[in-house]
């Protein structure tokens, strides 16, 4: 495996609690949360990778997509994170920040 | 050809290739991607986002095979879910592996199904015949009696059971098996590809 490969794979796992993460503190478009998502070049997420996931994340009923009319151009979905989405990513963070402290342990070598 | 075009060109394709995935919301899918690449062309950037996307066709997978894995666990019908694993063969070792034990696990139960109906019509051709003197064992219908000595024969009326067991058995592990396969592709579809 390359770094590049590995890189992929830390990316594709973080790409689900990036979207959640981001939609619970404000609702978004895909065109806006690819924005927001740009400001961290490291996460690596890109639009072709970003609509299939808000539309499983959807189906799954974690966020929920409504069509909002725009001053300007066409209607954009605009996603918002849902009761169960909620709680779905609180259960992510916890698990990571277990996952998070363990890591720490063992390269700074605790363990 | 202008920018509005080529984002009609590709939402054209793209719509086509969700319609003949069978992708439930495709009108929003492709509205969504439509404004996605309208936006990058407003800032100069379609042909990135073009690129990003890859071939329509190819971007449509991504939505039709985890909408299908997903309807598939949701309805937990072994014919929809043999069905998926069969369309998803070709782009996944675990659908092919999956399908493959799965058709031969349901096939032994049929076979094992089939016995009880030809125990009750030919029980005589029916049967498990075991003799290790003579290296024999045969579980399963016979065309001719004169072959198998009806004292070799182990199960008697007894086979009715053993056999529905093992067909309802086989059954049940091939839809843990097929199920399996759906789920052993689902964390890999259900992440996104990322750059």
């Amino acid at each position: 495996m390359t770094i590049d490969k590995w890189k992929t794979q830390l990316r594709k796992g973080a790409a689900e609690l990036v979207v959640l993460a981001l939609l619970g503190r404000r609702p978004s478009s895909g065109v806006a949360l690819l924005k927001r998502v740009e400001a961290f070049p490291a996460i690596g997420l890109s639009g072709g990778a970003l609509y299939p996931l808000l539309n499983r994340l959807e189906r799954e009923g974690k966020i929920a997509g409504d069509w909002q009319p725009r001053e300007v151009g066409r209607p954009e979905k605009a996603y918002s994170l849902t009761e169960a989405g909620q709680t779905w990513l609180a259960a992510m963070q916890a698990e990571r920040g277990q996952f998070d402290a363990a890591l720490k342990q063992i390269l700074e070598g605790d363990a | 050809m202008s920018e509005e075009e080529n984002i009609e060109r590709f939402c054209a394709r793209f719509e086509t290739a969700l319609k003949t995935l069978d992708v439930e919301g495709y009108a929003d899918i492709v509205e969504e991607i439509r404004g996605h690449l309208e936006a990058a062309a407003a800032e100069g950037g379609l042909s990135a986002a073009l690129a990003e996307l890859g071939a329509p066709e190819i971007y449509a997978r991504a939505f039709a095979d985890e909408a299908r894995i997903e309807r598939a666990m949701v309805h937990d019908n072994p014919r929809m879910t043999l069905g998926t694993l069969a369309l998803l063969s070709t782009r996944h070792v675990a659908a092919a592996i999956g399908l493959m034990v799965t058709g031969v696990l349901y096939l032994f139960a049929l076979a094992f199904a089939a016995m009880i109906p030809f125990e009750l019509i030919a029980p005589e051709l029916t049967g498990l015949w075991v003799d290790p003197s003579q290296g024999i064992f045969f579980f399963g219908i016979h065309t001719s009696s004169a072959e198998l000595a009806p004292e070799m024969e182990q199960l008697g009326a007894m086979l009715i059971p053993v056999a529905a067991l093992l067909a309802l058995g086989l059954f049940l592990i091939g839809n843990v098996v097929s199920r399996l396969a759906l789920k052993l592709m689902r964390p890999r579809n259900s992440k996104p590809q990322t750059h």
